[in-house]
Parts: structure tokens; sequence; C-alpha cells
């Protein structure tokens, strides 16, 4: 229980600690929102000023910051100057999207990932294997951003799935059916090349996590005990493989909002990424704070959750502790 | 793995040669030919040309022209991928494109690995407060995912910076955030070097520490920061890729593979003319020869 | 005689984890002199031995040298070799570099005299001076005694502590060796030889001082030591390395 409650005391720690330090970065840069409008001439300097004062940029650092993390904790991330709206619910949905996304990709990944791995470790040294890794490695040198081009130029000349955005634009006229389906096929693509990045990353973990159970002591022992070789692997090996690839799946739960940002700006898909990217270019750092906090949460509470897995598996870790 | 060696070798080197290489330079633009398909080279015997498809005009290939090694005889043209939107060789372009990106690549790493040195050293050898300070440091930047990570660094900088500048700044902030690993690493080196028996009988003879780490504790971590490379440096081209496709890096009419990749963005254009895909393909190749070294060492380990 | 203390431990006390493993130990070293430090495993010996060359610090008393509190600045002029000096040695390190490195640090002559003198130092241990240029790993065990030996040596010290540092030698080089560092003790280097092997120490030294148990014994004149022990320890002792001694 002590080891619980460190642990998450930590994780707060690190959230307040990089919470402060990204508003400092904020702070520190140069020219904000009200320095692209000045870009503008119809726009006089006093008028920004005046805008600047309104919206309470002129306070001390300390004071803004306290109010900023105050409002966040309440899930108020502020006011979005670029969409003159609050900042909290534009962030939320496009959340739900990203979400959306990169849950279906994380789940699919994991699911071709395990098989393929274990397949693979108990195939090594075989031809199949070699072709296996000649694959994953061919499809790990394939920049995300190039196989996301790529099918949407096929999804243009094809037309078979939609090339880019969420939603057709008879979205709201189809029924639910309509609906699921129309998503589902908007979804294909982007999560497509999502899955394709994080397969060959997570094959190869399990096929060397296995490998490494399947070359144990106690495998080589339990081998010549007579234990016939499924059972061996699926009863044996492959709980005893688990233990680093939970790390690796708290890992993957930490990236839900972090891993598409490149795939959603270039396929159009509308979440964390695009809002993050505009916001960047209007250097509207509400939005800009907003996004990295929560994606910055979420890899903190995928890290905290390994730990807690870990430790509740690996009996080791307890006793050390 | 040797084989994958040899093969990066030969692919920095043609990179490097990319001013005798390109057969034009990387801002010549030919108006009259935009987005004109690969050039399609035929043979007479020995004897390499091009055939112009309109007027059936055949210009001969030559080597050795002004410098660089292909030319053709004008008024023919040589588009070995083709060209773009505004007429510029997209070869010549992945050629200087190329230079840029890995050397954003490579000097970002370079950053990296010193850094992590310096500061993993310090933090290994001395332990204490140094140590302390720089493992919190590490944790904070790690608790934020990378690629935002970087995104905000870059945001909280100036946007409109001229080619020189950006290209520091990507250096800068790329090889500058991703300190930690390398770090770590050397820190462990150097935790259990500052114990080692030869380590404690050069402080017998005098030594300072700034001789224990450079003569005892650095050499070690050599073989760390190789292997830390191999696995940095095509993440980083990457991250230059990334960044000058989505208008914070490198900008026009200096060509980097990310900001080339930017007119491929226009799909029904990559539909017709494929061959404004050259710049993501180029990568793949780098990609491949440093992930089979990176595991080749691991596997050497 | 009452020769000047080059080297001596006052009152020295030490535990590690409760265990006290040096307890009020006094003993000094004069100039020129060579004495012998023996006892069981266990009795603190070794680890007197570092606190003599300040690997170590006392909880308790003090190490003195040439009449003042021993610092680091000093440290270079009291050398201590242990029993497996290989370890003491960088493996990517060359002989050369090995043997010359205390000179490097105390920026001692050229780099050219300084390979120099590491030549002269190997082949006064029995190395060939051709060997210079090998790595330390490419040594047998009792060559990379021999380097720690010639690496010691080369910077000259007042005062040497040889822990165990004979077990890997044979007859032929441990000669030599001794005769190098009675050469130097009649330049004034003082010797401590530590060893559990009292019959082997006894041929060589003028003194010896007994530990048992974190505490000095015994101490004097080897030939009285060995012809009226008297305690028990210093008795055991001697029985057992005359047991282990070949019959010549």
């Amino acid at each position: 229980m002590k080891y619980i409650g460190g642990r998450i005391l930590h994780s707060l720690f690190l959230l307040f600690g990089v919470s402060l330090l990204c508003f400092l970065l904020a702070d520190l840069a140069p020219g904000d929102y009200y320095s692209e409008l000045r870009l503008d001439p119809t726009i006089s300097a006093d008028a920004v000023a005046a805008m600047r004062a309104r919206a309470g940029l002129n306070r001390p650092f300390v004071v803004r910051y306290g109010a900023w993390a105050a409002a966040a904790l309440r899930g108020d991330f502020g006011y979005s100057l670029a969409y003159g709206a609050p900042a909290g619910p534009i962030v939320r949905e496009r959340i739900r999207a990203t979400l959306l996304l990169t849950g279906t990709a994380t789940l699919v990944a994991w699911l071709l990932a395990v098989p393929w791995g274990v397949w693979s470790a108990d195939r090594r040294g075989t031809w199949g294997d070699a072709a296996s890794r000649a694959i994953l490695a061919l499809l790990l040198a394939i920049p995300d951003l190039l196989l996301a081009i790529v099918l949407l130029v096929w999804a243009v000349e094809s037309g078979a799935l939609p090339a880019g955005g969420m939603v057709s634009r008879d979205f709201a006229a189809t029924g639910t059916a309509g609906k699921l389906l129309d998503v589902a096929r908007h979804l294909a693509l982007p999560a497509g090349v999502l899955v394709l990045g994080m397969l060959p990353v997570l094959a190869r973990h399990v096929r060397a996590s296995v490998g490494e159970a399947l070359d144990s002591e106690f495998a080589a022992s339990a081998r010549a005990n007579g234990i016939p070789h499924r059972r061996l692997l699926f009863r044996h090996v492959l709980p005893a493989a688990l233990n680093p690839l939970i790390s690796l799946f708290g890992l993957s739960l930490g990236t839900l909002l972090s891993a598409s940002l490149l795939v959603e700006v270039v396929m159009g898909w509308p979440g964390l990424g695009p809002l993050f990217l505009d916001a960047i270019m209007a250097r509207d750092f509400t939005i800009v704070l907003a996004v990295v906090m929560l994606s910055t949460l979420f890899l903190i509470a995928g890290n905290l959750a390994a730990d807690l897995l870990l430790y509740r598996a690996d009996p080791r870790i307890r006793v050390r502790s | 793995m040797k084989a994958a060696v040899v093969l990066l070798v030969a692919l920095h080197a043609a990179i490097l040669l990319a001013g005798v290489l390109a057969p034009y330079p990387y801002d010549e633009q030919h108006r009259d030919y935009p987005y004109a398909p690969p050039s399609h080279i035929h043979f007479a015997g020995l004897r390499p040309y091009v055939e112009d498809a309109a007027t059936g005009r055949r210009d001969a290939v030559r080597f050795f022209v002004h410098g660089r090694l292909l030319g053709v005889d004008s008024p023919g043209v040589l588009f070995l991928c083709g060209t773009d939107g505004l007429g510029r060789d997209i070869f010549s372009r992945l050629l200087y494109g190329g230079q840029v990106s890995l050397l954003t690549g490579l000097l970002a790493t370079a950053v990296s690995l010193l850094a992590g040195l310096v500061l993993g050293a310090s933090a290994g050898f001395f332990g204490g407060w140094t140590d302390r300070v720089l493992m919190r440091s590490g944790e904070l930047t790690m608790a934020v995912p990378w690629l935002y990570l970087l995104l905000a660094v870059r945001a909280f900088l100036p946007l409109h910076i001229g080619t020189g500048e950006a290209f520091l700044l990507l250096i800068a902030i790329i090889g500058g955030i991703g300190w930690v690993r390398p770090a770590r690493l050397v820190r462990g080196v150097a935790l259990s070097g500052r114990e080692q028996p030869f380590v404690l009988a050069a402080r017998g003879f005098g030594a300072s520490n700034f001789y224990l780490l450079r003569r005892h504790v650095a050499p070690q971590a050599w073989g760390v920061l190789l292997t830390q490379a191999t696995v940095l440096i095509p993440q980083y081209v990457l991250a230059e890729v990334a960044l000058s496709f989505l208008g914070l890096g490198i900008g026009e009419p200096v060509p980097s593979w990310g900001n080339m990749l930017t007119e491929a963005r226009q799909y029904y254009v990559v539909v017709q003319h494929p061959w404004l895909l050259a710049p993501g393909l180029a990568v793949i190749p780098f990609l491949l020869g440093y992930l089979r070294v990176a595991d080749g060492l691991l596997e050497r380990q | 005689m009452g020769r000047e203390a080059l080297l001596a431990a006052r009152g020295v006390s030490k535990s590690y984890g409760g265990r006290a493993v040096l307890r009020d130990v006094s003993l000094e070293v004069a100039s020129g002199a060579v004495l012998g430090l023996v006892g069981a495993s266990g009795s603190g010996k070794s680890t007197l031995a570092r606190c003599l060359a300040l690997f170590e610090s006392p909880d308790a008393g003090e190490i003195l040298f040439e009449g003042r509190p021993l610092v680091a600045r000093a440290r270079p002029a009291i050398q201590l070799i242990l029993q497996q000096p290989a370890a003491a040695l960088n493996p990517r390190f060359t002989a050369e570099e090995i043997v010359s490195e205390p000179l490097e640090i105390q920026g001692i002559g050229t780099r050219a005299q300084r390979r120099e003198r590491a030549r002269e130092m190997m082949a006064m241990v029995g190395l060939e001076r051709a060997a210079a240029g090998r790595r330390a790993l490419e040594f047998s065990g009792g060559e990379r005694q021999r380097l720690a030996i010639a690496r010691a040596l080369a910077i000259e010290p007042k005062v040497l502590i040889l822990d165990e540092s004979f077990s890997g030698l044979d007859a032929g080089v441990g000669a030599t060796v001794i005769g190098l560092i009675d050469d130097a003790r009649r330049r004034g280097l003082a010797c401590i030889v530590v060893s559990h092997d009292v019959a082997m120490v006894a041929q060589w030294v003028e003194e010896i001082a007994v530990m048992d148990d974190g505490a000095i014994v015994e101490q004097g004149p080897v030939a009285r030591v060995a012809a009226e022990p008297r305690h028990e320890r210093t008795r055991q002792l001697w029985e057992a390395s005359a047991a282990l001694a070949l019959p010549l």
C-alpha cells in the first residue's frame, strides 16, 4: 500500500512539475496570440495592449499560474483566444475523437502483435521467422507520414474509402447504423496507419520476451519433464513472458493521446493533433498548454498503471520495496 | 550487419556528394516542365540519351558537365525522379534535401549524446545533489510525450525565422530534449566506474575527478553512446521531416525531405504524379540500415 | 635505535555496520624499514593497510605522515598494492600507459620521458620492454601483479604497502621484486608487508606485528617474535604457515 501511495504521489509531483515548467516556457515565449494580431495592420498597438490587459496577461507570474492551475484542476483550461470560447470543451471534444482512433488502433495492434510475436518466437531460426522479421523491419522503416499519404492517395484514386475527415457530409441525416458505418469507414485508414506503425514495435517486444521465457531454465526443465510443447507454451511460458509486456501495455495506454498527432493532421481526423497544430500556428497558448498537460497526464497515468500492474504481478518487487 | 553498415556509408556518401551527383541545383525551376514524369534513359549501343516525347528529338546524356556527374545536351532535360509543381528536379532536391535532413539528424544526435555524456557522467560520478537534480529533470522531460514536447518547445519560440536559424534551432531543440536516455545510460557507466579498483588506484596517485572522468570513465561510455546514436539518428531525421512537413522547420526554397512532402498533401495531384512521394521513400533505406545496425549492436552485447 | 616514524597509525578504530574491525590500533614504520603485518583473514590487517594509504578513513584515531595528519595531497607518496592487482589495472590501457599513469597524473616529465621510465620499470620487474604496447588484459595474472608493482615504484613513493602481493609470483620474480624494494629502502622507502603467511614474511622483514580480531596483539623484532611468541595467535599463525611450507 505504501508503494502504491508513493508512486501516486510521485506521479502527482511530476504533473505539477511539468505544469509549472510549461507555464514558465509559455511565459518566456516571445510574443503570444496578440503578437500575431499585431501583424494585422488594421489593429492598432493600443487596441492590442488593451486586449492583452483584458485577458489578464499582465498579472504577475505566480498569480497567473495559480489561477490557471486551480482552474485546470476543476477541468477549466481557460479561454481560447483563437476560438473565442472556453478551451475545456473544445479540447474534450477533440479528445473523444483521438481516443476513438488510438483506442481502436492500439487494441487491434495488440491483438495482432501478441499472436504474431508468440508465433515467431516459437519458430525462431526458421524461414518463417526470418520472413516475419524482414516484414516487421520494413514496416518499421516506413515513416507513418508516408504511409498516411500513400493510403490517402489510394483512397482518392479508388474511392473505396473516404479520404480524410471523421464523418461524411450527410452524417446528421443518416440513422444510427448508418452513422456507425460512416465513422467506421472514416476510421479505417487512419487506424490502419497507426496499427502498421505500432505492430512492428509490439511484435518485436512480444517475440523477445516470449523467446527469453522459452530459453529460460524453468522452460527447459518443464520440457525435460515431458510437458507437450503447446501446453508448455500457453500454460507456462506465456504467463512468464507477460511481465515486461505489462510495462509495454501501460506505455501503450499512456500514449493514447499522443500517438496519432501526425496521422490526424495528414488525414484530417478531427482529434487533438490538428487542434494542437492550429493552436501553435495561432500562438494560442491556452490550447497548447491544455493539450500538453492532458497528453502528459495520460502518459504519466499510463506509466503509473504499468508500475502498479507490475507490482501486483511480480512478487519480487513487493519484497524489495 | 556489415552489409547494413556498407549500405549506410554508401547512402551517406551519396548525399554528401549532392553537389556532384545532382544534375541540377535545388532551386532551378523549369517552367516548361511542371510535374514532369521521370525521364526515360534509352541506349544507342553504349551511349545513353533521352528522347523528347513531343518532338522526338534525342539529346545525349553526358558525364562530368559543369562539375556535376550527370548532365544532358540542351535543350534536353534529365529528370531522374520527375519534377515538382515548379518544375524543379526532384532527384536533385532529394540529394540536397537529404543533406539538410540527415545533417539535422546527425548534429541533433551529437547534441543529445554530448549533453548525455556530460550530465550523465557528472551525475553518476559525483552523486549527491548533482545526481538528484539530474534524475528529477530527466523524469520531468520524459513525462511529456516526445513529439508533443518537441512541438511545444518549438511553439514557444518565434515562428517566422530564416532558414539558417531554423536549421540551428531544430538541431538545438531536437537534440536538447533527447538528453535523458543517453544521460541515464552514461550515469550507469559512471556509477559502476567510480568504484572500479583502477579508478581508486588512480585516486591514490592524486588524480583529479576530471582526470578520472576523462581518462577512465568516459572511454567506457563510448559503446553505450554508439548504440544510442544508431537509435537516435533515424528518430531525429524523422523529427526534422515531421517538423518541416508541418511548416515548423526548414522552409522554402531550401529543400528538406520534410518540406518536399508538403507538396504531396495535394492528394489529387499525387494521384496523377506519384513521383512526388519520392522524399518519403528516400528515408526508408536509411531507416532500414540504422535499424539493422542497432539490432546488430544489441546482439553483440 | 629511535628512527623517526614516517607513517604512523595512532589509536585507529573502525567499524563496518556495527562490527568493529579495528580497535584502537597503533602502528608505525620508519624510513628505510620493512615491517610485517600478519594475521588470519578477518583480523583487520587489510583494513588497516587501506587506512594507512587513505583509501578509507578511520572512525577514530588518526594517520600521521611525516609527523602531520595524512591529507589527500600526500597520497601519491604512499602506495598500496593489492592481492588482485589485475582489477587495479584498467584492462584497456597498455602496459606503458599503466606504469606511467602516476607520472602522467602528477605531471612529471614529458610524454617521451614517462614512456622511457615506464619501460625501465617494466624491465626492472622482469617484463620485456617490447611488451610495453600490449593491453593489460593480454598479460597473465603474475605479469599484471608485476605491472602494478612497477607502477607503484615508478613514482618513487616514500611508503610501499604490499597486501598479499606475492601470491601470484614465482620465487625468482619474487626475489627480483624484493631486490628492487631493498634498493629503494636504501633511498629511504619504508615498506609494510601484509600477509597471513608468517613464515614467508619473516624471511624478509625486520619487525613484525601480529593482528587478531582488530587489535595488535604482539609486536617486535622478527627474531624475538619467532623464537618467543608471547600470544596464542602468534603461535597459531606460525604453526599454520609451517604446515604450508614446502620442504626445501
